[in-house]
């Protein structure tokens, strides 16, 4: 169905909020995605992450520098 | 070491980016809320000066530590370079009579890491939590939780006013104030989190922030206080100890950290979990230590890190998995006489 043909001439006296877009899983899919994503954050959740190419970094060292 | 199961290698090749998606909110948040509590940055710290100058200590809250007595070991031979504990090490220290030059804070947990420092909502903040069960550092904190909580707040007030803790703006906001609580001198810095260069760098926009300075953490607060210590303060010779990354080959995998994670991860597969874990035999004792893919990862960042690092760098745990060509496995005594 075109969206054009929803679009109407007035104002509805409700907000109305877009549906959940198509890629959202819903049910059973959903939960085992967030199972997945709680497990990964758990795995991931004590640490920062790291650049591996420098050390250190300071703008403004490096001005005072040059 | 045996071949790496392909799953083992997979999975340590994602957590870098569970860890940049699960952080990326806390630590632009935290950057803000810590602005103002902002009064001197690690530009500030006062160079070491005589013996401070030659050595440095790093001190990680492995096993180790306790199973090897090396706080005590520290002070029975006298030490007297630098020492850098960090934020779980340092009730430790205190309580065997080591007050640290230096103590590091990186992790941004809102509810876990002021526990290090003595947390006055203990109850509300161990409620579904079990991470600190699964440590191995504080036994006696598994036990006796309120009474060495208690015991650890009266530790950490009693030598804040001596205590110099280089916290990085990730640091959770109670964590803040449990460190101007116990009045103890605090010096800010900005975890290198990814090329400050590129566009979009979250580095770059922690430094729009607040101006601070930043150095690599390698993944976890044992290796920043060792960047810390090697590139800030400079010191040519450092020891890392209570650096474990992996566990006693006695530990059972279902009390490692991450075991019920990877549980989850792999829907209960105990043949995807088995290849999780891989054995090390460190070179010093022939003695045979395994990691799961955290460890892994981090023992991976720190010797990338290492081949960058401007000092000697030792290896004084006497035990685990950290080896390799730019870092010698001594005991602690050997690195102490130098």
């Amino acid at each position: 169905m075109s969206d054009n043909l929803l679009k109407g001439n007035f104002k509805t006296k409700r907000e109305v909020k877009d549906a959940a877009p198509a890629s959202v899983a819903t049910g059973a899919e959903a939960i085992a995605e967030q199972l997945k994503k709680r497990a990964l954050a758990s795995l991931g959740g004590s640490m920062i992450y790291v650049d591996r190419t420098v050390l250190d970094w300071d703008p403004d060292q490096e001005a005072k520098k040059a | 070491m045996t071949t790496l199961p392909a799953r083992f290698e997979a999975l340590v090749g994602e957590i870098g980016d569970i860890g940049r998606r699960h952080h990326h909110d806390d630590l632009l948040r935290n950057a803000k809320q810590n602005l103002p509590h902002q009064k001197k940055t690690i530009r500030d710290v006062p160079a070491p000066a005589g013996e401070k100058s030659k050595s440095a200590l790093v001190i990680s809250a492995g096993p180790s530590l306790r199973k090897r007595s090396m706080l005590r070991r520290i002070l029975d031979a006298k030490y007297t370079g630098t020492v850098v504990a960090i934020d779980g090490s340092l009730t430790a220290c205190l309580r065997e009579g080591l007050v640290p030059d230096y103590v590091l804070t990186l992790d941004p947990h809102p509810t876990r890491m002021v526990r290090w420092f003595g947390d006055h909502d203990l109850e509300e903040h161990t409620k579904n939590d079990d991470y600190f069960s699964r440590q191995d550092l504080d036994v006696s904190f598994r036990a006796k939780q309120k009474e060495t909580n208690a015991a650890n707040i009266e530790l950490v007030n009693k030598y804040g006013p001596r205590l110099k803790v280089v916290c990085a703006s990730s640091a959770p906001g109670n964590v803040v104030a449990r460190l101007e609580e116990a009045k103890c001198e605090i010096y800010w810095w900005n975890p290198l989190v990814d090329d400050p260069r590129a566009p979009d760098s979250l580095t770059k926009q922690l430094y729009d922030i607040n101006k601070l300075p930043a150095f690599n953490t390698g993944g976890n607060v044992g290796s920043a206080a060792f960047v810390f210590a090697a590139t800030k303060l400079k010191i040519p010779r450092v020891g890392v100890l209570g650096m474990d990354l992996g566990y006693y080959a006695e530990l059972p995998r279902e009390q490692t950290q991450t075991y019920f994670e990877l549980l989850k991860h792999f829907g209960g597969d105990t043949k995807a979990i088995a290849d999780c874990f891989t054995d090390f035999k460190f070179p010093l004792t022939g003695e045979t230590f395994y990691t799961d893919p955290v460890y892994f990862w981090y023992r991976k960042n720190l010797l990338q890190l290492l081949e960058q690092a401007p000092c000697k760098t030792f290896n004084c745990t006497e035990g685990g998995t950290l080896f390799g060509p730019d870092i010698a496995c001594v005991a602690l005594e050997d690195f102490i006489r130098g």
